[in-house]
């Protein structure tokens, strides 16, 4: 009886000074509404009166952080309501990262150690393999000589220690971040009850999701360094998360070669997994240095500092996967390449692993926001506001 | 020598920098007396500009014919207005959107709670600071000089003709800059305190302005002493009922409370004073101010019940509540005793009818003085709210006469000097206001005001 309780007891966030702040510019928002037009924040936020913890990590995660509501803000500094819709936002998606992690206690250690977590994990699935190397072979030599890749490539790491390492961390982050994604989902739908339309919902979130609609300050690009919109970090994060995409789309095109082909890596120049993962890597590499590049001219009123490690780790490390996965195939005949190769399975792996902690989700939290947006948008608003 | 000098850093000043360089106009300089991040007067709370139209444009709905516009003008003006230059600026107010869209203004469709205007204004995306932050990068990659903190003291002036302007600088230096032509787009006089009390008494002290605190009309006064003729009355301005908890300065929009038409308002003395369902709010609210400055203190409250919860636009700053009417009086500092006899004398004055917020309805009272004429509807439900209310300025009426070239008016028209803007919207706007006119005349007088500027700048 307890368990099922517990099970369909919905999370509620916390109302923390974040949130605080939040509702309070929120309810100043609420009142002027200039913003409308710019993305899905304002429209939401004029279903509602009051702001509950729950309204406010939805709220702020709808907002892709692209500042045209700071620069056209009449209440921003020096005004004495000191109105920074971006930053106040930011704060609680932080919240939301950590609250909502399975488990939260992980999500916070992250936060505070995260590069810790990060290098520790690559140097220890590092450990782990040429243990596993040791074991099989009963020395390290490999990892030093150059040969053919055909030969080596399982011979640094056999199938079976690749599966072994790779299914458990893959199984947990999903598992993981399933279970987040379910409580910010009961979060959000314990606002109010609204009428899903399934089918529209899905094809507008995905729509959303899949052309970055919102990073782009209501159409003529984020205005990130100053009130001039560029079109720039929108065409960044495109690289990066198509890029992505690819990547993970040559993996699991690999894995049907190996499984239902009989057809084992290492493949071609010319096969489709080679040029997927190639062209994604190098998608990877062009938006992740732009995108670091271009990070520390973000106007002060975008950023976060406490989220500031966060969010670099996060790049940073999809950076080194990509690169190491680039470098790794161009000296795959060189005596670099076993010692690079296990790098980047590292750099995979500590991905997975702590993907469920990482600024990963907030591709989880702000897909499901958006589609809970879609949703309340299909809906009529409860409020019979006039100004009349 | 500068080709053309602008005075002020708001919308007027902005398309009067813009349109003198589209006239060919070389040397330009706009002089901001707001630091930059305060930058762009009044302009900054605007939202919408009214523009005439035969046919659906952009986000305009239907049409909005010229002669239709210039009607509504003269009923809010009483007829104080210069019908030729009224509908100068009405048939230009057509070509003003595409101008803007070409400088980077984008627009929205109107904004939730405001369809009644949706066939007649037509909404800044983003607001009046998103148009001004257009304007001035417009202004930048034109390479037009701007200068923030840059005050102008004294318009150098012989026999109507502008000879240069001086500048007070932040450490009290004065700096004079000859220039060819001056178009003035430097606002009204409704942050100076002093003026306002002139105008309106000491109830002026209790006034929140709503607008920026740079507008202190020294250059109006300067003109008018130096010759100019002035338009509009010196002793009135566009006043609205807003929220007293107000910042002294640049409340803007959020300070507006909108639920006096959904109950009752009463000053200090817990009595009514007005009908407070005479017409819709929009329609109403400019004769509140004044009717809030004529109470007692300058003070009134708007009193709903729970009733009218999620029914008018949130206000910025919470309001007062009880779950009855003599524990709000004590809340609010009136006699408990006075407050529960003014509701209950209404109530009882209640004629029972169909509420309809959208409509002027049926719900009125009864053998009660003031009468309260539209949806009248018993206190009776609680929770109580209350908001307190006092007099806010959006701006003042007084301005500098000018003609269709928008020239200064001495004994003659300036061959040099034009204004724009709030300055000179009493040729237009006498007295009363309709939504979104101030931008109409700004941007259609900024853009004649530097065209002309510009020109007379190049025969020189």
């Amino acid at each position: 009886m307890t368990a099922t309780m517990t099970q369909t007891i919905a999370f509620t966030p916390l109302a923390t000074p974040a949130t605080d702040e939040a509702a309070r510019v929120m309810g100043i928002c609420n009142s002027c509404r200039y913003c409308e037009g710019f993305c899905a924040v304002f429209p939401a936020m004029e279903r509602r009166l009051a702001f509950t913890p729950s309204s406010i990590h939805f709220l702020a995660n709808l907002c892709h952080n692209c500042g045209a509501c700071y620069h056209s803000c009449q209440y921003a500094p020096p005004h004495e309501f000191a109105l920074e819709v971006p930053k106040a936002l930011g704060r609680v998606r932080q919240e939301t990262y950590a609250q909502f992690a399975t488990p939260p206690a992980l999500g916070r250690l992250y936060q505070h150690q995260g590069l810790a977590l990060v290098l520790a994990s690559i140097a220890g699935f590092m450990i782990i393999m040429m243990a596993a190397l040791v074991v099989n072979q009963g020395s390290l030599d490999k990892l030093l000589s150059a040969a053919s890749t055909k030969d080596l490539f399982y011979e640094i790491t056999p199938h079976n220690v690749l599966v072994g390492l790779f299914l458990p961390v893959f199984a947990w982050s999903v598992l993981t971040m399933a279970r987040s994604g379910q409580k910010y989902w009961r979060s959000l739908s314990n606002m109010a009850a609204e009428q899903p339309h399934f089918s529209a919902e899905a094809r507008q979130t995905f729509a959303d999701v899949a052309t970055l609609r919102y990073l782009d300050g209501g159409g003529d690009g984020c205005t990130s360094e100053s009130d001039q919109p560029t079109k720039r970090r929108r065409i960044f994060h495109q690289l990066i998360f198509w890029g992505f995409m690819l990547c993970f789309a040559a993996t699991s095109l690999a894995t049907v070669y190996h499984y239902l082909l009989d057809w084992p890596a290492p493949y071609p120049m010319l096969s489709m997994p080679k040029l997927l993962g190639t062209v994604g890597g190098v998608m990877m590499v062009i938006g992740c240095t732009a995108a670091l590049v271009q990070r520390p001219k973000r106007h002060s009123a975008l950023k976060v500092p406490e989220q500031h490690t966060m969010d670099v780790g996060f790049v940073v490390v999809l950076l080194l996967i990509a690169a190491s996965g680039l470098v790794s195939m161009v000296l795959r005949t060189t005596a670099a390449m076993p010692l690079l190769h296990l790098f980047h399975l590292a750099t995979v792996l500590s991905f997975f692993l702590l993907m469920p902690y990482s600024k990963f989700t907030h591709g989880l939290y702000r897909g499901l926001a958006l589609w809970w947006h879609n949703r309340e948008q299909r809906n009529p608003s409860r409020l019979k506001l006039s100004d009349g | 020598m500068i080709d053309v000098l602008v005075i002020g850093g708001g919308n007027a000043a902005l398309c009067a920098a813009l349109s003198a360089a589209e006239h060919g106009a070389k040397k330009i300089l706009l002089l901001e007396s707001a630091p930059k991040k305060e930058r762009g007067g009044n302009s900054i709370h605007t939202r919408n500009i009214r523009v005439m139209h035969d046919a659906p444009m952009g986000e305009l709905t239907d049409a909005y014919p010229e002669d239709e516009f210039f009607e509504d003008l003269l009923r809010v003006t009483a007829g104080k207005t210069n019908e030729a230059l009224a509908r100068q600026v009405i048939r230009q107010s057509s070509t003003c959107p595409p101008w803007m869209q070409r400088h980077g203004v984008r627009f929205q469709a109107c904004l939730g709670g405001t369809l009644h205007l949706s066939r007649t204004n037509n909404f800044f995306l983003g607001g009046g600071k998103a148009l001004v932050n257009a304007y001035y990068r417009c202004l930048q990659s034109l390479g037009i000089d701007v200068r923030y903190d840059s005050p102008v003291c004294e318009i150098e002036i012989e026999r109507g003709r502008v000879n240069a302007v001086w500048v007070q600088s932040s450490q009290g230096r004065k700096e004079r800059i000859a220039a060819k032509t001056v178009v003035i787009a430097s606002g009204g006089f409704e942050s100076n305190r002093e003026w306002l009390r002139e105008a309106w008494g000491p109830a002026a002290d209790q006034f929140l302005i709503r607008g920026c605190r740079f507008n202190m009309g020294v250059l109006l006064k300067d003109l008018i002493a130096k010759g100019a003729q002035s338009i509009g009355d010196p002793t009135q301005g566009h006043c609205v009922a807003i929220d007293a908890r107000a910042p002294a300065y640049d409340g803007g929009i959020v300070t507006r409370i909108d639920c006096v038409s959904l109950g009752i308002v009463v000053n200090k003395h817990a009595q009514r004073f007005y009908d407070e369902g005479e017409d819709f709010w929009p329609k109403r609210y400019a004769i509140w101010g004044r009717l809030v400055a004529q109470q007692p203190d300058q003070i009134a409250y708007s009193i709903i019940d729970a009733k009218a919860q999620g029914r008018f636009m949130p206000p910025v700053f919470p309001g007062q509540t009880a779950q009855d009417i003599g524990t709000l009086a004590t809340q609010l500092g009136l006699d408990p005793q006075a407050l529960i006899a003014t509701v209950e004398a209404y109530n009882q004055s209640v004629v029972p009818g169909q509420f309809d917020h959208a409509v002027l309805d049926n719900c009125h009272t009864e053998n009660i003085t003031p009468a309260k004429t539209h949806w009248a509807q018993r206190l009776d439900t609680p929770p109580y709210t209350a908001y307190p209310l006092r007099p806010g300025i959006t701006f003042t009426y007084l301005g500098v006469r000018v003609n269709e070239r928008a020239q200064a008016l001495f004994d003659d028209f300036s061959p040099n000097l034009f204004a724009a803007g709030e300055i000179m919207a009493g040729n237009v706007l006498g007295q009363g206001y309709v939504a979104g006119v101030g931008m109409t005349i700004g941007t259609v007088f900024g853009r004649i005001a530097g065209a002309q500027a510009a020109q007379t700048a190049l025969l020189a």
